[in-house]
């Protein structure tokens, strides 16, 4: 008998079946992993598990959780479980915690709601609490407001909350999504200690299979609000047998880790073609949901695959599986000297993305645009080479802020804060250039003096040898046509009441571009792969990757030489982001695109950049080439930047590079608006 | 700065109005003679400025002036009204807000059954009626029909429950209106906490609905209708000067419109001065309790 058994739960919302008949179990002491993507439903099943389902959405099912099903007991009788017997831990660190209450009552309060202790007792136990997640200054943190804390220490309180009761499952939504690579690694590391030590069972929830990877025993893979694959973690990394996980093993492989061979800049990731229409539209979609996208597909694929194991403890929803195969994952890690991303990008090993691909005709790895000439021609040479135009510089920039954004709990900054510290520049037409650094690195107030957008405290940006710090609006209009922008947060910086086609030909209009708008914009749809009557369509009515191909229509529309990608694919789960950073590549290629590529995560720059600047605390820590600087970093700041990278099949923990002490506590710099 | 600001357009306003207060105080029938002469005595003949640095510096020496008609000090008028009015706003901002904080939260925690949907249209037809509307149905029928508590006049406050019973019915046709406005924000605001992630972190916890609504959720809703409430008042003001003269009460605004026919321009000077000086306060204070509430604009200070 399983710690939680949960049996055919369906959730659904004004008749469309968001999670649609779910079998699930957990053992006591077990860490079990659910992935998806955004959408997939992965988020509700936690939710529909604690009950605690949003507004408007209702479940069936049974939820035997201790020998009580969840569903049918008391409202009273649930709650006295959660928080005591089953914990959650959410996605939004900055959200999850009430803003107007401090942090000590609010932990605090998780053992009051349970047991009669004393005032005294819950704030001692409190402050416990506060260093078993290894917080600094406990007695600080517990005065303080969640505002007043960084991402990484809320959700430290979060998990703080969770492990107050020493609950026996705890059930973790995405908890480290949010954080920086390094962040990320350290409270992964948190966790899986806990879980441990605790001998809590888990069920771990992420779009990162990485992650899963890292912490969990099982694994169960969802897709549009079905189970499609269930198994150890190290068979379904190792045969994954379901095409859409074959997909996402491939993906994540390429994506994560770190080789000490050469990187294959600009070859394309191995993807999985298209989006997933959402569980909303997936429950009209009558047999396999995954049918659209599916290289493997018959007409077969028209009824819907049941979930049934095909070998003992492997369990696929699929017509026609994929055959396991020949060589393993993990013994592909340890063979020879050539590291996995190698592998993985040489056509005709047996590794397991390959395979995939093979077997399933149609990812985008086959796309015949790779196969132009042109897609390769424009690889700029590496490093500074000063026989190339020098397009965008910048010399000695500093930039100060006042630090109101200060917070408790740090050190108080005297004076003024120097979110850029004498940053020297230089891209070169043709240039790559990535700049990696965390929250708090000046990495986003860099690109805003580079675009223009706000001004140095002292030294100099130029474009094309023309000062542009300084000058006033009009003088900038040049350089606003050639260098353009594409944001992080696409749903946040495309207009939500404009069409999808005005959105693309507005920077047209802006700059006064002359022309066919229509036909530029058709074009443009064209260029980043959207259909043409996604034209007609408003961003919300878009996914993820969607609205950040639009964003990057738009950046492209006024024929840009140079884009500044800021933080572009971070809000991406992993299988979209790989799919825009094809996008990327072969952008690059096609309109010989000068980019600057800024990402807290150092994995992401790798396929794209040809030189990387690594920024910590307003300085250029590390310079070079991305081969030498991920292959021989030489700070220790890059170093543990890139041990943090979560890797397939890695344990949590189990460190290749020594980093724990090198790695910068970007937990503890100022959470303001920085970065 | 506002409050002199204030000062000044309710002078400039008063003084280009049509009518000579010494025309109207002495009737039809008086002699330019002795229009004259109660001009000068009033000081009337005085270059406007000259007025208003009087007026001016009498508030700030504490004399608010005499009334033009009665030749009462006005500070007594004034005092006696406010007796009436003062009690009649607090009550009146009490019956709001024992209408809106029940009214708003059930409709919101039952938005979606047919108790919340029956409580929020309730909350619009209190919106949609004026408060004199609902004052006059008041007499009409807790009054007039039911003999239950008096329809108009004011004892004072030698009896107080006297006082307090001829208060009710305004303070009720008052505060219904008002309160049934706050409801729909307050209906909004515990819309929003109820969907915010601190909410299910409440409830994760193993709070009950209803003691995580109160625990994380209350304190969180009174941080934006505390701002409406503030401007709320105002119009609670504004209110009582309908409703006393609905229920004849000899408050601030029946003493506002009485002077205003009579021209008693010093009075309705010094009401005006008075009201906006209260908004003021009001407002300060709303920003103060604003700022304990909430430590993230504390922090900004
Ligand atoms: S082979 Fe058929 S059943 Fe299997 S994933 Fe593809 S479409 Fe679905």
């Amino acid at each position: 008998m399983s710690l939680l058994d949960v049996e055919d739960l369906v959730i659904s919302s004004a008749g469309a079946r968001l999670v649609d008949g779910i079998d699930l179990s957990v053992g006591a002491g077990e860490r079990v992993g659910l992935i998806g993507e955004s959408g997939s439903g992965k988020s509700l099943t936690a939710l529909g598990v604690m009950q605690l389902l949003p507004r408007g959405l209702s479940s069936t099912g049974s939820i035997r959780f201790e020998d009580r099903d969840l569903a049918r007991i008391s409202e009273r009788a649930r709650s006295s479980l959660r928080g005591r017997r089953v914990a959650m831990v959410f996605q939004e660190p900055m959200s999850a915690l009430n803003p107007l209450m401090r942090v000590g009552k609010q932990i605090a309060e998780s053992l009051t709601i349970h047991k009669t202790v004393s005032r005294a007792e819950a704030k001692e136990e409190a402050a416990r609490l506060l260093a078993r997640v290894e917080i600094h200054d406990p007695r600080a943190v517990l005065r303080a407001y969640p505002h007043e804390l960084s991402g990484g220490q809320r959700q430290r309180v979060v998990l703080a909350m969770a492990i107050a009761n020493h609950p026996v499952l705890l059930l973790a939504d995405e908890p480290t999504t949010a954080l920086d690579v390094t962040v990320q690694d350290r409270v992964l590391r948190l966790l899986d200690g806990l879980v441990r030590a605790e001998q809590m069972a888990l069920l771990l929830i992420s779009h990162d299979l990485a992650v899963v990877s890292g912490i969990c025993e099982r694994v169960m893979v969802m897709y549009c609000g079905r189970v499609v694959e269930r198994a150890a973690v190290d068979d379904v990394l190792a045969h994954p047998r379901h095409p859409y996980t074959a997909g996402l093993v491939a993906t994540s492989a390429s994506l994560g880790g770190v080789s000490s061979a050469p990187v294959r800049r600009l070859q394309p990731l191995p993807t999985i073609p298209g989006t997933a229409p959402g569980a909303a539209a997936a429950s009209r979609i009558a047999g396999c949901p995954f049918r659209a996208r599916c290289g493997r597909a018959t007409p077969k694929c028209l009824e819907e695959p049941r979930l049934e194991m095909i070998v003992a403890g492997h369990d696929v929803a699929c017509w026609h599986p994929l055959p396991a195969f020949a060589v393993p994952f993990r013994a592909l890690e340890t063979s020879g000297g050539a590291g996995r991303t190698d592998v993985a990008l040489e056509p005709g090993r047996p590794e397991p993305a390959v395979l995939a691909q093979a077997a399933t005709p149609g990812y985008e790895h086959a796309s015949p645009e790779w196969s132009r000439p042109g897609g390769h021609a424009a690889q700029p040479v590496s490093s500074c080479d000063d026989g190339a135009t020098r397009i965008l510089e910048c010399e000695n920039l500093v930039k100060l802020y006042r630090p109101e954004l200060a917070r408790q709990g740090g050190e108080p900054p005297a004076g003024l804060i120097r979110a850029l510290d004498g940053v020297d520049l230089v891209v070169l037409e043709g240039d790559v250039l990535g700049i990696v650094g965390e929250s708090g690195s000046g990495k986003s107030t860099l690109a805003r003096i580079l675009l223009g957008l706000d001004r140095p405290t002292s030294g100099e940006v130029r474009f094309r040898a023309a000062r542009i710090d300084g000058s006033p609006e009009r003088a900038l209009r040049a350089m606003r046509r050639e260098v353009q922008v594409v944001f992080q947060d696409p749903l946040g910086s495309l207009d939500p009441r404009m069409r999808v086609r005005d959105i693309i030909a507005e920077p047209l209009h802006a700059l006064g571009v002359e022309g066919d708008h229509r036909q530029r914009v058709a074009e443009l749809l064209e260029a980043v792969r959207l259909s043409r009557d996604t034209g007609r369509r408003y961003p919300h009515q878009l996914s993820g990757g969607q609205r950040q191909r639009v964003a990057i229509a738009r950046a492209l529309a006024p024929r840009p030489k140079v884009l500044v990608a800021d933080e572009a694919v971070s809000a991406l789960d992993v299988s979209v982001r790989a799919q825009i950073l094809n996008l990327f590549a072969e952008l690059i290629g096609r309109f010989a695109l000068t980019v600057v590529f800024i990402s807290h995560d150092i994995g992401v720059v790798r396929h794209l950049c040809n030189r990387v600047v690594v920024l910590y605390r307003g300085k250029v820590v590390e310079e070079g080439p991305t081969e030498e600087v991920l292959s021989r970093p030489k700070s220790p700041y890059t170093q543990g930047l890139l041990a943090a990278i979560p890797q397939l099949g890695k344990q949590v923990g189990d460190d290749r590079a020594p980093t724990a002490e090198a790695a910068p506590a970007s937990d503890r710099t100022p959470a303001g608006g920085l970065g | 700065m506002t409050l002199a600001a204030a000062s000044v357009i309710v002078f400039v306003v008063l003084a280009i109005l049509p009518g000579k207060p010494a025309e109207v105080i002495l009737g039809t029938q008086a002699t330019p003679s002795a229009v004259r002469a109660l001009t000068d005595k009033l000081g009337l003949d005085k270059p406007i400025w000259r007025q208003y640095v009087d007026w001016v510096g009498g508030i700030v020496s504490g004399h608010l002036g005499t009334s033009y008609i009665s030749g009462q000090p006005i500070a007594s008028e004034l005092g006696s009204a406010l007796e009436v009015t003062g009690p009649l706003v607090g009550l009146g901002l009490l019956v709001g807000l024992v209408v809106a904080v029940p009214l708003g939260v059930f409709s919101a925690v039952r938005s979606r059954r047919a108790s919340g949907v029956a409580a929020s249209v309730l909350n619009q037809i209190g919106i949609a009626v004026p408060s004199f509307v609902l004052g006059i149905l008041l007499i009409v029928v807790v009054g007039v029909e039911l003999h239950l508590l008096p329809t108009g006049g004011f004892t004072g406050w030698s009896d107080p429950t006297g006082a307090l019973r001829s208060l009710v019915l305004p303070a009720v046709a008052l505060g219904v209106v008002e309160g049934a406005i706050v409801g729909r924000y307050v209906r909004t605001a515990v819309l929003d906490v109820l969907s915010s992630d601190y909410l299910r972190t409440a409830r994760a916890k193993g709070l009950t609905p209803g003691r995580a609504l109160v625990r994380h959720g209350l304190r969180n809703v009174a941080v934006p209708v505390l701002t409406v409430l503030g401007l709320e008042l105002a119009g609670l003001v504004v209110g009582a000067v309908i409703i006393e003269n609905v229920f004849t009460l000899p408050g601030m605004g029946t003493l506002l419109l009485q002077s205003v026919e009579n021209r008693d321009l010093i009075v309705v000077e010094d009401i005006v001065l008075l009201v906006a000086a209260v908004v003021l306060v009001v407002n300060f204070a709303v920003d103060i309790l604003y700022h304990s509430l909430d430590p993230r604009i504390a922090r900004e200070r």
